[in-house]
């Protein structure tokens, strides 16, 4: 997973390299940091860090216990 | 540059394979884990959510018109708190595509590609949602429009030749336990699909005429009941009290097709058109997502976050959700209240302030005249 992601960051750096250049610097940090945090997805993955960690944990935390008390009163 | 715009039919089309994307797949083996015999009572409450939403829908587009939610939400709530919900908006239309593609993911490996990793799967269909996406909104509509009459051919055939295996009994008591497992069935197909149907309020900007957009959700709402009921009957009486413990019931109700004995295994139908609207539904909550960070982030384009966030979708689907237990949990037990507060208490939070800050300013007009 994480060579198909290098390759695939890659790509669309290419792809989107002419619009990149003019582009304002907000819309160019922004690129990055969805490239990044995509890219430190795929490799905690191949880690296997996210067994460890689940990212839905504060919206399980927030929304299961609410559901479950629906279920319970119907 | 002339701005890109959807006819009814396209916005009433998109919004059907939003729900049954997944729900054609997914809505009968939810619903089962609480009732078999009654699960169509808890397909046809899928009206009450389409309610909600319709309702929603009116009182938007009366109150904002030519604006999608996310701009909506910032022009309502102020550039802060509007920001901070229109973010708490994007993250739900994120999770719930990570779902969308996560479950795609696993219903293909499942029935046509077994040895392929499933990640795999996920980035040859992101690649094409993204292309979509890229694109643009009226190549998202029409890949939707294309799509319709290929699925009405394959359809009506796979359920009429299903139907020869139908047994009616199977349904029989009607409300022997009660109502309490149907309504716990109600929660689910309410909550988690007929409020995906909020994803219009993104798309209303691009309508010629905005009057129509709650008769539109109206109209796509009540075809996803009446096909939703239909497809809930037909896999509990041909599949039956199984029905609680299998992921796919409504791929077994078609696996049971059988013409003579040289027509068979007409369920690789089933699994391309579950393929081509799941397809549809992913591209339009991407692009959905992709302009909620162009209004918010004041991007120049909603291309600027297309690829990026479609490699985000697809990483997010593998990482958050480790198999499809963890899929069906989620959507069972924590995504109605999480789609209850964002999908609906957000809109009507938002269009309520928008009514306070019109009072207001018409109030200070009076005093100032």
């Amino acid at each position: 997973m994480i060579w198909l992601s290098l390759v695939a960051s890659l790509s669309m750096v290419v792809i989107d390299w002419s619009s990149l250049r003019t582009a304002k610097r907000r819309e160019v940090v922004l690129y990055i940091g969805l490239i990044g945090i995509s890219f430190g997805m795929a490799v905690g993955y191949e880690m296997h860090l996210f067994s460890k960690v689940h990212l839905l944990a504060p919206i399980d935390a927030l929304f299961r216990p609410p559901t479950k008390w629906l279920y319970h009163i119907l | 540059m002339t701005k890109a715009q959807i006819s009814r039919n396209q916005f009433i089309i998109a919004l059907i394979w939003c729900i049954l994307g997944t729900g054609i797949v997914t809505v009968p083996a939810a619903v089962a884990q609480f009732t078999v015999r009654d699960a169509w009572i808890s397909s046809l409450l899928f009206l009450i959510g389409v309610c909600a939403v319709v309702i929603v829908t009116w009182m938007f587009a009366r109150s904002f018109a030519n604006r999608s939610f996310t701009s909506a939400v910032v022009r309502a709530c102020g550039p802060w708190v509007g920001r901070i919900l229109g973010v708490w908006f994007l993250i739900c239309l994120y999770v719930t595509n990570c779902t969308v593609v996560r479950e795609a993911e696993i219903f293909v490996g499942t029935t046509i590609l077994p040895k392929t990793p499933e990640y795999m799967v996920g980035a040859f269909a992101m690649l094409a949602v993204v292309y979509a996406v890229y694109m643009g909104v009226e190549v998202v509509m029409r890949d939707a429009e294309f799509i319709t009459p290929l699925v009405m051919l394959i359809a009506p055939i796979l359920f009429f030749l299903s139907m020869q295996h139908m047994d009616v009994h199977e349904l029989l008591p009607v409300l022997a336990d009660g109502w309490t497992p149907v309504l716990r069935g109600g929660i689910v197909s309410n909550f988690d699909y007929a409020l995906e149907l909020v994803i219009g309020l993104q798309f209303i900007v691009f309508l010629r005429n905005t009057r129509y957009a709650a008769r539109d959700v109206a109209v796509a709402g009540g075809l996803a009941t009446v096909i939703l009921t239909l497809v809930t009957v037909l896999t509990i009486g041909v599949v039956g009290p199984s029905t609680h413990y299998l992921s796919y019931p409504v791929l077994e109700a078609v696996r049971n097709i059988r013409v003579g004995r040289f027509l068979e295994r007409l369920d690789t139908l089933y699994v391309i058109a579950v393929i081509s609207t799941i397809f549809v539904k992913v591209a339009v909550f991407h692009y959905a997502w992709c302009i909620g960070m162009k209004d918010l982030f004041r991007l120049s384009s909603h291309r600027v976050t297309t690829l990026a966030g479609g490699m985000l979708v697809w990483c997010g689907a593998t990482v958050l959700f480790s198999s499809s237990s963890d899929v069906q949990y989620f959507i069972s037990y924590t995504v109605p209240v999480y789609f209850f507060v964002t999908f609906l208490a957000i809109p009507l939070l938002s269009i309520v302030a928008m009514a306070i800050k019109s009072k207001r300013k018409r109030l200070t007009t009076v005093q100032d005249e």
